[in-house]
């Protein structure tokens, strides 16, 4: 299989639902990076980057749980696949490795 | 895959009661989600949206909502290149499922062989009713339409007002139009037509008379798009001497060959020349002439303005205000003819009538137009016929609902969408109504001779074939499949699946609705039958109405001209001779054809008056050979000179006119009041007074007329025994041609006269009669469809009745009783319409045949009859099931 590339914003959506593990859904992830992240990524583009994800096989989906805010209405609730997760793992050491290129002292400097 | 329904209640609740997102996103996203995202896609986004109204208030989080739907819907959410799950839906309108529709409605026709026999007869008949009807409303909107200015064209009527009478005529003085076209400039062309009637040609050695003659302007075919087979348009009638001739009278005249350059002659010194043939005069015009001669003579008293007697035609430019010529009559009037006419006691007015709505919107003095109320009876006749065949298909439809129910379930339980439900049952109407056109179009190209001759219309087949009938025929099918297939589309798609399949089903819903259709229907019918009914009723009295005089075995013979005394006399002599010949008498004019009023000076209770009178001219004997009665006094004498100038006999209703109690002696002046200057007219007093007779048709009322004595009429009637007609006939033929050698004879009956008057009626009578058969057979299908599919539902009830003793009988009158009501009930509303519209409609006859209510109970009875042999045949066949058979299942 030809390595897919895992773009800087499906990387952040990908991280967000493995770190939400079983509650990965849509809105949830929104809210989460919204919020944890500081950071505004809007509704429509995170949808667009989990279908992305799922065309790429990083991630699956199935139907479940309908709750009282949603008007009932069912969530697609996302899983990261086996490739997702090697996806994952190859980036952080590819970052990892970067990082350890660096000096530990020019890291201290920075205020690490 | 659970659902739980209420808390998506409160939640939605919740929404709307506080400030929930704006509602037409939410619209939005509800229908245009990408397919199979819905549910997802609706919950995520409401809870997106309390997130926002938390966390950046509620205006930022209704515009992040709006902008978040508008990315997320069709057409401009991203395009999937693979389906998001495996319950993603074809659009209603994919080829697949119509294929699939046509499948099913296929298969589900095939089932129910008897019911899908019956909608498309049902329908059959309506469509093709509906076709022909259609084609007869056409045909009459169709008139004077071909001609290529018809837009343009108009014609005067002269509406004259005499101290005695108003007219409306569509005759005029042959100077107007002319004169119109001098003195304003707007008018762009006129012709005339100069009434010739009938005229005798000679060719040769043969004589021929023709009907229709006129004398036009050279002009005509400018303003008329006649078509020529030979011979110039633009020269034909320039040269005195000139005939146009149709192609009918041409092949009369000159057989096969050409026609063009012949010359014929209508007497001794009087030529013309064929300079044109025309295509015949299509059926559609209001106006039919079978040959044009040029003016010639006729010009030089073209320019008298006191003689009212020629058909005056103009063309006004495109568009133009007829207000504005007309509002300049009144001038012209006064300038030309007010000091004629004022020293007549006659003002005449005059307006314009459009070509195009001549033939159904005029109803003038001596013509005989169609009606737009009659396209309208027709227009309404042909929806209702179509209107019943949809009823029978809603009634079947929804009547065996409960067959159809489980399969609705079942589909709804597999995720079929309502819509897509709609779309199958539509699809079966639809099929359904095709099917019925298919046979229909068979059936009209069948039945149109036959049609033609019922309606005297010449309609082709190949007319139907044109774009505008095309269309009118897809719209049939489109409106029947539309109408039939609605309710039953609406009615079934709307079960819930989780009663149908639970059994619970019962098709009493919407069992109200079917039963005021079935009123409806026999409501309709039943209206039709009545009118039906009146109309013939009044038909037949006219036709059998006593006219005062005998017209069956009284032969007519018209002279055509005043003929000479001596061979007259001589010929009544020895046809008198012949014992089976009656009587001989002459008189001015036909009883059927007596002419206008004219003045008369008569005493009356308060001295000499003016008046207009119907004057009549007779022989000794008249009376006695037409078979009149004298009501006082006495005929006109041979033995009493004084008869052949001073006296007059009168009918009853100049008597009553004039409130004279002795009407014997009166004082009659034939003319006007005595003038200083002008020589005395006679004076005449009353000798006898006649019973009155129908001058004309019994269209119209009964005239005073005043009868003087004249010999040797134009008109002679000779009495006959009915027996050894023929041989008295060619008796007759054989001394006139002895006595006049030059003229022809032609003879025809009285009555003949009349028939032709009642023609036109009598064609509608007949086809509104064959109408309203097909629409009770209309209905009584739908019926016997229903009662054979309510005992069907019923066999187990009367299975276990049976059982516990019930008679055959009374089975019969349980299973009829039902069907007794709703007929019952459709009288109360066929009655008051029936009545009132014929009540209507009878207002036009002067003597009109009494309602009668015996014809509302016959006409109510016979439906009920119907509607019992109907039914009968379903009721005994089940009540005579042996219960074993019926309670043997279960």
């Amino acid at each position: 299989m030809k390595r897919a590339f895992l773009g800087e914003l499906e990387e952040v959506v990908l991280l967000t639902v493995a770190a939400l593990q079983e509650q990965a859904y849509c809105a949830l992830i929104t809210q989460t990076i919204d919020q944890q992240m500081a950071r505004s990524i809007s509704f429509p583009t995170v949808h667009t980057t989990l279908q992305r994800l799922a065309e790429k096989g990083f991630v699956s989906s199935q139907m479940g749980g309908a709750t009282a805010e949603r008007g009932g209405r069912q969530k697609r609730l996302f899983t990261v696949t086996a490739a997702g997760q090697r996806a994952l793992l190859e980036c952080r050491q590819v970052r990892s490795q970067l990082w350890d290129q660096i000096p530990t002292s020019v890291v201290q400097l920075w205020g690490a | 895959m659970e659902t739980d329904s209420n808390p998506s209640v409160t939640a939605m609740e919740r929404l709307t009661k506080g400030k929930g997102p704006p509602r037409w996103a939410e619209w939005l996203l509800n229908h245009f989600s990408p397919p199979g995202l819905e549910d997802e896609l609706q919950g995520d986004l409401l809870e997106m949206y309390a997130y926002w109204v938390k966390t950046v208030g509620l205006a930022r989080a209704r515009w992040r909502y709006v902008l978040a739907v508008l990315r997320m819907i069709r057409p401009f959410a991203r395009f999937m290149t693979s389906r998001p799950n495996d319950y993603s839906q074809p659009s209603t309108l994919h080829p697949d499922m119509l294929l699939n529709y046509l499948k099913i409605a296929c298969r589900n026709l095939w089932k129910d062989k008897f019911y899908s026999l019956i909608n498309i007869l049902g329908l059959t008949i309506g469509v093709t009713c509906g076709m022909l009807l259609l084609l007869y409303v056409t045909d009459e909107l169709s008139y004077d339409r071909y001609q290529a200015k018809a837009s343009q064209i108009y014609r005067i009527v002269s509406h004259i007002t005499e101290p005695d009478k108003d007219h409306r005529m569509r005759s005029t003085q042959p100077p107007l139009v002319k004169t119109l076209k001098q003195d304003y400039p707007f008018v762009k062309n006129y012709v005339r037509f100069f009434p010739y009637g009938q005229v005798m040609f000679r060719q040769g050695e043969k004589r021929f008379y023709e009907d229709h003659i006129y004398a036009a302007d050279s002009t005509v075919f400018d303003v008329f798009s006649y078509k020529f087979v030979e011979g110039d348009p633009k020269t034909a009638l320039a040269q005195p001497g000139s005939v146009v001739l149709t192609q009918k009278a041409a092949q009369k005249f000159f057989g096969s060959g050409s026609a063009l350059g012949q010359s014929l002659q209508t007497n001794d010194t009087t030529f013309y020349k064929v300079t044109g043939v025309l295509e015949d005069i299509p059926k559609n015009s209001h106006f039919t002439f079978n040959g044009l001669l040029s003016l010639g003579s006729k010009e030089r008293r073209a320019s008298e303005w006191d003689g009212i007697y020629i058909y005056s035609y103009l063309v006004l430019p495109e568009n133009f205000d007829t207000k504005i010529l007309e509002s300049k009559f009144p001038e012209v009037y006064d300038k030309y003819m007010g000091p004629i006419f004022k020293r007549m006691g006659i003002k005449i007015s005059y307006e314009l009538q459009p070509l195009t709505s001549i033939h159904l919107y005029s109803n003038l003095e001596g013509e005989s137009n169609g009606n737009i109320g009659y396209v309208y009876t027709f227009s309404a006749v042909a929806f209702f016929m179509l209107l019943l065949a949809s009823i029978n298909y809603m009634n079947l439809a929804t009547a065996r609902s409960a067959k159809r129910a489980k399969e609705v379930g079942l589909r709804k339980v597999m995720g079929s969408a309502r819509s897509r439900l709609m779309a199958q049952f539509l699809t079966e109407s639809v099929l359904m109504t095709v099917l019925a056109l298919s046979v229909s179009l068979f059936l009209v190209m069948i039945l149109l001779p036959f049609f033609n001759s019922v309606s005297g219309k010449e309609i082709q087949f190949r007319e139907l074939l044109r774009p505008q009938y095309v269309l009118i025929a897809l719209g049939i099918v489109g409106f029947t499949g539309f109408i039939s297939g609605s309710y039953p589309a609406f009615y079934l798609s709307a079960f819930e699946p989780a009663t149908v399949l639970k059994g619970a089903f019962n098709a009493k819903g919407g069992s109200f609705f079917r039963k005021s259709l079935v009123v409806a229907q026999f409501a309709i019918s039943l209206t039709m039958l009545i009118c039906t009914w009146i109309v013939y009723k009044q038909l037949n009295f006219m036709r059998n109405h006593d006219l005062g005089y005998d017209q069956e075995q009284v032969l007519t013979i018209d002279y055509r001209g005043r003929q000479p005394r001596q061979q007259f006399n001589s010929l009544r002599n020895t046809l008198l001779t012949n014992p089976n010949i009656l009587d001989v008498a002459s008189a001015s004019a036909p009883t059927s054809h007596i002419g206008d009023r004219t003045l008369f000076t008569v005493e009356s209770n308060t001295g000499l008056k003016e008046m207009g009178f119907r004057p009549m001219r007779v022989d000794y004997d008249y009376l006695k050979t037409m078979g009149m009665r004298l009501v006082a006094g006495r005929d006109f004498s041979e033995k009493i000179p004084a008869d052949t100038l001073n006296s007059v006999i009168v009918n009853q209703a100049t008597v009553q006119r004039m409130g004279w109690k002795e009407p014997l002696g009166k004082k009659v002046i034939l003319g006007s009041l005595p003038q200083p200057d002008q020589p005395a007219q006679p004076v005449a007093q009353v000798i006898g007074v006649v019973k009155d007779f129908h001058q004309q048709s019994l269209y119209s009322l009964i005239e005073p007329m005043i009868i003087l004595y004249r010999p040797a009429n134009k008109v002679i009637h000779i009495k006959i025994r009915p027996r050894d007609m023929e041989k008295t006939i060619a008796f007759i033929g054989q001394q006139w041609r002895e006595t006049y050698p030059d003229r022809l004879f032609e003879y025809r009956f009285l009555d003949q006269d009349f028939e032709l008057a009642y023609e036109a009626d009598e064609i509608r009578s007949r086809v509104f009669t064959a109408f309203s058969a097909l629409t009770i057979l209309i209905a009584c299908l739908g019926l016997f469809g229903l009662a054979t599919f309510t005992t069907e539902q019923r066999v187990k009830e009367i299975g276990v009745r049976k059982v516990l003793g019930a008679s055959v009988s009374s089975v019969v009158v349980l299973l009829s009783k039902d069907f007794t009501k709703l007929v019952l009930f459709s009288f109360p509303i066929a009655i008051p319409i029936a009545w009132y519209s014929m009540y209507t409609w009878l207002q036009h006859f002067p003597y009109k045949t009494d309602i009668g209510v015996w014809v509302f109970v016959a006409a109510c009875l016979l439906t009920l009859l119907i509607c019992w042999t109907t039914v009968i045949y379903q009721s005994i066949k089940a009540a005579m099931t042996n219960p074993v058979k019926s309670l043997r299942k279960e």
